[in-house]
């Protein structure tokens, strides 16, 4: 009678979870709080809301991205928690950037080479995440943070910011940060191996 | 002095603002002096308008990240640590 009732909805195995999600879990849970037992704790806080919220599962999503889901929001507790006690000091000021002369101008051989924006032509490619994560992994956890939750989870600003413990200024100096390191890293390890249609001909 | 002046006048910015300036775009709308303080710089400044396109196609690279990623690979529970996960789920009551 019960399958009567939701005949479309597929059937959820939590006892299966751990075998089949566990270690997608954890390395997504240790990719954003870089701290294995923080990790470790999301994962299972995660798990267990799940478990016990089985019924709001409505199968438009597959198994792993429901659980997903959840454990995005554990990482978001996770990580107010971690900020909590930690005043965001560092973030005002940036003069050591190299890119940049006293003046602010670029310096010679740091200005933004030109790369393909064409879809096809790495968005599309798996291995380019690998890069992008990998330089993701670079930057420090503070603003690799605000840029995940801001860019990839695009959660609200002045949530993110209370979520870092940061005020909203000090969340954009963040984000610039992440993308400006971001951007160059990819050039440097992604775009300068993989498209030498985008490398500048030597003049 | 001189500056100041243009950049009062003539709204002239240098890389350094430029660049938090095409990031701010992406998170909040900026005003006419803003965008055309970035019009300007990027007249006469290749680097900085290859940034300016360049960072929304970041974003659009990074909200596809976790689709194209495998978190599988970067960790990995022990058997001990799945065996206890699991007898902590069975403990766990669905609520209704």
């Amino acid at each position: 009678m019960s399958d009567a009732a939701s005949p479309s909805k597929p059937a959820l195995n939590p006892e299966s979870w751990v075998d089949q999600h566990g270690d997608y879990l954890l390395g997504y849970a240790m990719n954003r709080l870089r701290n294995r037992s923080r990790a470790e704790d999301a994962v299972q806080e995660a798990l267990i809301t799940a478990f016990k919220g089985q019924e709001k599962f409505e199968g438009r999503s597959s198994e792993r991205t429901w659980l997903t889901g959840i454990l995005k929001y554990k990482c978001l507790e996770a990580m107010r928690k971690n900020w909590r006690e930690v005043a965001a000091s560092d973030i005002a000021t940036d003069d050591n950037d190299v890119d940049f002369d006293e003046r602010g101008h670029l310096r010679p051989g740091h200005a933004p080479e030109s790369f393909s924006l064409e879809p096809g032509a790495s968005i599309d490619k798996k291995e380019f995440y690998d890069a992008l994560n990998s330089c993701l992994t670079g930057l420090p956890e503070r603003t690799a943070q605000a840029f995940v939750a801001a860019e990839i989870d695009q959660e609200p600003l002045d949530g993110v910011a209370q979520t870092l413990n940061v005020s909203l200024n000090n969340l954009y100096v963040l984000l610039h940060r992440a993308r400006k390191t971001l951007r160059g890293c990819l050039e440097k390890t992604w775009f300068a191996e993989s498209d030498p249609a985008a490398v500048k001909p030597s003049a | 002095m001189r500056m100041l002046f243009a950049k009062i006048v003539f709204h002239f910015i240098q890389c350094r603002e430029t660049m938090e300036l095409f990031s701010l775009k992406l998170d909040k709308p900026l005003n006419w002096r803003q965008r055309l303080a970035i019009r300007m710089h990027c007249l006469c400044c290749p680097g900085c308008s290859k940034y300016g396109e360049q960072l929304p196609w970041l974003r659009t690279a990074a909200r596809k990240l976790e689709e194209n990623f495998n978190y599988e690979n970067l960790a990995s529970f022990t058997p001990e640590e799945k065996a206890k996960l699991k007898e902590v789920l069975a403990k766990q009551e669905p609520e209704s």
